[in-house]
């Protein structure tokens, strides 16, 4: 007891020396205060009378941040009493709802989260912003959408801290610039009478006291003696924006020069060569009701934020932005062509896409001018099939800058009939429960246009971006394979999957000047081809045969020159490279039939077996396994159905069934131990008998023979059981059965058709062999083509729904049987023809047999792209 | 502080710990602020005498030149 008085008192004495520290401190404080306060005066002194210096103007800027500071800084230390925030918060939330406020708890309970998480440091800043937002007396959705954006904040610290990509420092640092901004009212502007007459009234006051209508020309004019400043208010309500925002657009505003400083929402600092710390901007915007860009605050910021990083001040600038962007804004900000940076190229620009799982993806919608934009990554976890579409639709849509149109413009059919009217302004929606609505078919519409993009590039119809495109340039190269680091860098994911396509910085220019080198190699060709003589005869040709497609066929994209280069520049060890060099290494179709009778047989089956109990399918392959099936699973189901019986005795249902089956049961079971101990009996008698024949073959048909017998009596047992269980119903809850077998022995090929006719072609791997098959596009040589895809060769090709027909099949199986043609498909991730290509391709390998002995009748033409089989290396993202 | 009990003041401690640190940042940030702006002021001064005495130059140059 006596120690215990003794800490508490040391503990007490501890708690006074730093009271009594932090006393003198704030003493001192006081008298800097002033000092600085007394600067603060006589500087403003001098800006009235004009003779303020630029230093003076900008330390006046820092003193009134000093203030701001304190207050943050008020906020974020706090006694001891109130500690536990996240009760208080929880508290006011219930507090709320007892008041019959909505809320969303899913929301709040995120934030709360998030808030938990948060580093220590903030808690207290984000503690009063939260408090403040929950106790709002804004509407429901107002209030909602500012949780939103709070949570949204601290998400992302969290996220930014816990990834450790940046490092994220918490003392408060203030940057200030100086820049060239935008005026944000308008000194004159048309507007007739009768339309200012249909503005809303508060507006109409505001308008007629600053300005002057001319009635003859139509126009307001800033009275005499009134400043624009007081204007500004003005432009920010919806009506009147657009009038200095289209300013903005075209380009005319007018500027002026301003000083402001930047806060940080997330605050992380960036280790210049030399050692010294400087900060990153990284602002977090979440609009779910609003716009972002409606504002000219909006346009300045990232003005304000572009000059900062042009002056070395910060390293860099990223905003991301989650929900709704003004589309006119976008294009200001990032450039509406693929070579236009934009208004604000050293601002980098992330989206938060919400996907259907629920989580999110994060993409760069533009990057900055140095390209040291924010390092994140999005979590490492499976998509699912339609969320990466989703997100190649989004990577496509980057590429040619569609996104943007994508992002920030809605198809009114996707909403619902009483939702259209908020789709231009849905600021005016109030009631939660509808602005929920609306958020959720906004993000269905979205999807939807991004899965759209998706399916644009799956057929490549329009030959867009070739070797001989306004595309095929160093810089649009470039870009892409950067784009591409980029996209592998934050998805962890992609990037395990596809390693080999990881570049180091200083592998891209290699990169870049092969893929250049391809490039023109194939446009020489394809331009010389086009104009000559012989071109006209071969398309005449073509067309003849059924061709349907462009004259100059189906060419390969600058991706696809991308993604050859990159494999050949990462090539490691015996690794093959890729090259348009030397096809001849491959070989036509003709030599090809020629030698195909030669194949092995590369018989496989199949079998898909259903597990009820497990709810389960099992595969299986092999054709000596699956010989042994049938046996197994009598075997394995007949324990199964003991043991489902035995259940029933133990539960004590179904009594009579059982009592009268007991006997046949008990006889079966004897019929099967009896035919055990007769078959070892038989068995050791036959071996006697084969030792002295030497013929062995009786031993195997003894053994088959009682195999038989017990089999049937084993299903006899079973049908005896499923009695007693009560019928068929019950029995196919336990029984295990094969629901499919396949039974191929197929050869597959790739091939392309080139201009000059020719098939040329590769044998596909098989699954084991990863080395590698060649890609179309060595096939090819990188040049057009007229079909691709892949040729099949089989013996046969069947598939049944039960194992009894099957072996029916199997017995008789004759492996002598020789090769046919079987199918031709369109499957090339490279170019991706149009499945308009297989009946020419059809003719022209029906044409090219006739001297041989190939059976082509019954080839099968298979659209694999939109049958939706998953091609190799259909685009860089996908 | 004689009524806290342990836990509480444990508590206490560790924020006042950190209130100090934070007004120890806040008084440095402020002193820095306070140099620079007398910095900015003595040299702003120094421009005006400059140019007063540029002032003095041109006039006793335009007398000689006359």
């Amino acid at each position: 007891m006596v120690e215990f008085e003794g800490r508490l008192e040391q503990l007490r004495q501890q708690a006074e020396a730093a009271t009594f520290d932090v006393q003198s401190l704030l003493a001192e404080l006081e008298s800097l205060d002033a000092q600085l306060s007394a600067r603060a005066k006589e500087i403003g002194l001098k800006m009235k009378d004009g003779s303020a210096t630029p230093e003076e103007k900008q330390l006046i800027r820092q003193l009134s941040g000093v203030k701001r500071q304190s207050q943050v800084f008020a906020e974020k230390v706090r006694p001891v009493e109130e500690v536990n925030m996240g009760d208080e918060i929880q508290s006011v939330w219930k507090e709320q709802k007892s008041k019959g406020e909505k809320l969303d708890d899913a929301l709040v309970g995120a934030c709360m989260d998030s808030f938990e998480e948060l580093p220590e440091e903030l808690r207290a800043k984000y503690f009063e912003k939260l408090k403040k937002e929950l106790h709002s007396s804004a509407d429901e959705v107002r209030r909602h959408t500012g949780l939103r954006g709070i949570y949204f904040e601290m998400n992302r610290i969290n996220t930014a801290v816990s990834q450790s990509l940046e490092k994220v420092e918490f003392s408060e640092r203030e940057v200030s610039v100086e820049y060239t901004g935008y005026v944000e009212a308008l000194d004159k502007f048309k507007l007739t009478a009768d339309r200012f007459e249909s503005l809303p009234e508060k507006l109409k006051k505001k308008i007629a006291k600053l300005y002057e209508y001319d009635e003859g020309k139509g126009t307001w004019q800033l009275k005499d003696g009134v400043g624009l400043g007081k204007a500004k208010s003005i432009f920010k309500e919806p009506e009147m924006a657009p009038f200095l925002l289209s300013q903005y657009h075209s380009g005319r505003a007018v500027t002026e020069s301003k000083t402001s400083s930047i806060e940080m929402d997330v605050p992380i600092v960036r280790e210049t060569p030399d050692g010294e710390e400087i900060p990153y901007v990284y602002d977090t915007k979440s609009y779910s009701r609003k716009v972002f860009g409606q504002l000219a605050s909006n346009y300045n910021q990232l003005l304000k934020y572009n000059e900062a990083v042009e002056e070395g001040k910060v390293d860099g600038a990223t905003i991301e932005i989650d929900g709704r962007i003004d589309p006119n804004f976008l294009k200001w900000a990032a450039g509406e062509s693929v070579y236009d940076n934009g208004a604000v190229p050293n601002v980098e620009l992330v989206y938060n896409l919400p996907l259907p799982s629920g989580l999110d993806y994060r993409f760069v919608l533009k990057r900055g001018a140095k390209d040291n934009g924010l390092n994140f990554t999005n979590p490492d976890r499976e998509y699912s099939e339609e969320e990466k579409f989703i997100i190649s639709g989004v990577q496509k849509g980057i590429m040619d800058k569609g996104i943007l149109e994508i992002l920030s413009q809605f198809d009114e059919s996707d909403f619902d009939e009483d939702l259209k009217p908020f789709l231009d302004n849905p600021g005016q929606i109030t009631d939660l429960d509808t602005f929920q609505r609306f958020n959720k078919q906004r993000t269905s519409s979205l999807w939807k246009r991004l899965l759209e993009r998706h399916d644009e590039d799956k057929l490549n119809t329009e030959n867009k971006k070739n070797a001989y495109s306004e595309y095929a340039n160093p810089e649009f190269v470039d870009r892409t394979i950067r784009e591409y680091q980029a996209y592998l860098r934050a998805n962890p994911q992609m990037m395990a999957i596809k390693k080999s396509y990881v570049l180091q910085e200083e592998q891209i220019p290699a990169v870049l000047d092969k893929v250049m080198q391809m490039i023109e190699t194939v446009k020489t060709y394809e331009t010389e081809r086009h104009s000559s003589a012989v071109e006209k005869e071969r398309q005449a040709d073509r067309v003849r045969l059924g061709y349907k497609g462009r004259p100059e066929g189906v060419s390969l994209d600058i991706e696809h020159f991308i993604i050859d280069a990159i494999q050949d520049v990462t090539k490691e060890g015996k690794q093959r490279g890729r090259s348009y060099e030397n096809p001849s290494r491959f070989r036509t179709f003709e030599q090809i039939t020629d030698a195909i009778q030669g194949e092995p047989s590369q018989r496989t089956i199949n079998v898909r077996i259903f597990d009820p109990i497990k709810g389960k399918y099992i595969e299986q392959s092999g054709l000596s396994q699956i010989k042994k099936l049938g046996a197994q699973l009598v075997t394995e189901n007949l324990q199964r159905a003991e043991r489902r019986v035995s259940e029933l005795e133990d539960s004590g249902e179904r009594a009579t069934a059982r009592e009268m089956a007991a006997k046949r049961i008990e006889k079966l079971k004897q019929k099967i131990k009896d035919l055990g101990k007769e078959k070892g009996e038989a068995i050791a008698a036959a071996k006697k008998e084969a030792e002295l024949s030497r013929d062995y073959s009786v031993l195997k048909e003894v053994s088959a023979d009682f195999g038989a017998r017990t089999l049937a009596t084993q299903e006899a047992l079973i049908k005896v059981y499923i009695e007693v269980m009560g019928g068929d119903k019950e029995y196919e809850k336990i029984e295990k059965r094969v629901t499919s077998v396949e039974d191929v022995d197929m050869v597959k090929y790739i091939y392309a058709v080139t201009a000059e006719g020719e098939i040329i072609m590769d044998e596909e791997k098989k699954k084991a062999e990863v080395s590698g098959r060649a890609a179309h596009s060595e096939l090819s040589s990188g040049r057009n083509i007229y079909g691709a895809g892949e040729i099949a060769f089989a013996k046969h090709r069947e598939s049944f729904s039960s194992y009894e027909e099957w072996l029916r099949f199997n017995e008789d199986y004759d492996p002598d049987i020789e090769w046919h043609l079987s199918e031709i498909n369109n499957g090339s991730g490279h170019y991706r023809p149009s499945p308009d290509t297989l009946d020419y391709v059809k003719s022209l390998v029906v044409k090219k047999a006739q001297n041989s002995d190939l059976n082509t009748s019954g080839v099968m033409l298979v659209d694999s792209i939109m049958r939706g089989v998953k091609l190799r290396e259909a685009g860089v993202f996908s | 502080m004689e009524k806290l009990t342990e836990e509480q003041l444990k508590d206490y401690l560790n924020w006042i710990e950190k209130y100090k640190k934070q007004l120890q940042h806040d008084l440095d940030h402020k002193k820095q602020l306070l140099f620079y702006s007398n910095k900015i002021k003595s040299k702003s001064a120094k421009t005006e005498d400059q140019s007063a005495l540029g002032k003095v130059r041109d006039l006793i140059g335009n007398i000689f030149s006359k």
